[in-house]
C-alpha cells in the first residue's frame, strides 16, 4: 500500500490513536519515529474527511490506560482524565462487532482485545491501523482483514490480503 | 391470576413505532484528536506499547 494513500475507513488501534494527543518529549525515544509517523496518519486522515471506526472495547482500553498513567505517575489525576476525554470525545465511529466475529477471531488470537479490532475491520472489510507488529501472525489467519503497522523506525508495513 | 395481552394496544403502539420516520444517523468523519495541555511529571519515559501490553495481560 501507498502509505500517501487514504482509504475511507480504517479501524484504529488504541496506541495509534494514543499518539495523536501525548507529548512526544515524554516518549521513550526508540518509539518517537512511531509517534511522529501515527500522528502524521491520523492528521491525513482527518484531511482527506476519512472514517475511522472503534469496538466499543476501545473506550475501556483508554480508559485503563489513562488510569494507568495516573498509577505509574506520568500525569496527575486531571490530565489522565483530560488525555481520556480528548482521545474518547473524538468522532470515532463506535460498534459493536458481531459475536460470531469476536468468536472466530477469538479462537485465532487467543486475547479478546485483538479480537474485537480485527472482528470490526473483517465485518466492515476495511484495513486494521496497528502499531504491534504480532498482529501479522494473527492477522494472516484472520483472511480477508487487511492490516498495517508501523514500525519502530516510522515506516508503514503493509500486509494487504491474500487468497485464503 | 391470568393476564391476558391486550392486542389493541400493543398494536396501536407498534403501528406508531413503524410509521415513525427514522433517518439513519450520517457517518462520523474523523476530524482529528485534540493534544489535551498536559504537564507531564516525568519527561522520556513513557512507551504506550507497553502500558497497553500491561493491560491485555492483567485481563
Amino acid at each position: 500500500m501507498n502509505p500517501e494513500f487514504i482509504h475511507r475507513h480504517y479501524v484504529i488501534s488504541p496506541s495509534v490513536a494514543v499518539y495523536g494527543a501525548l507529548p512526544p518529549e515524554i516518549l521513550t525515544p526508540e518509539i518517537q519515529s512511531q509517534a511522529s509517523a501515527c500522528n502524521a496518519f491520523l492528521s491525513r486522515a482527518a484531511f482527506h474527511g476519512a472514517e475511522l471506526h472503534q469496538p466499543m472495547v476501545f473506550y475501556s482500553e483508554i480508559t485503563l490506560f489513562a488510569f494507568q498513567l495516573q498509577q505509574q505517575g506520568f500525569f496527575d489525576l486531571p490530565d489522565c482524565k483530560a488525555l481520556a476525554q480528548s482521545v474518547l470525545s473524538t468522532s470515532w465511529e463506535w460498534h459493536f462487532p458481531t459475536t460470531d466475529d469476536i468468536l472466530d477471531c477469538l479462537f485465532e488470537t487467543q486475547n479478546l482485545f485483538d479480537s474485537e479490532y480485527l472482528a470490526l475491520a473483517k465485518q466492515l472489510g476495511c484495513p486494521f491501523i496497528c502499531t504491534n507488529p504480532d498482529v501479522k501472525t494473527k492477522h494472516s489467519l484472520i483472511m480477508p482483514v487487511q492490516y498495517h503497522a508501523w514500525s519502530s523506525s516510522g515506516t508503514l508495513d503493509a500486509f494487504p490480503p491474500t487468497e485464503s | 391470576m391470568i393476564v391476558k395481552f391486550n392486542d389493541s394496544f400493543y398494536n396501536l403502539n407498534m403501528n406508531s413505532i413503524k410509521n415513525q420516520n427514522v433517518e439513519s444517523p450520517k457517518p462520523r468523519v474523523f476530524t482529528g484528536i485534540k493534544p489535551p495541555q498536559l504537564k507531564p511529571l516525568k519527561v522520556g519515559l513513557l512507551n504506550p506499547e507497553e502500558i497497553f501490553k500491561q493491560i491485555r495481560e492483567s485481563k
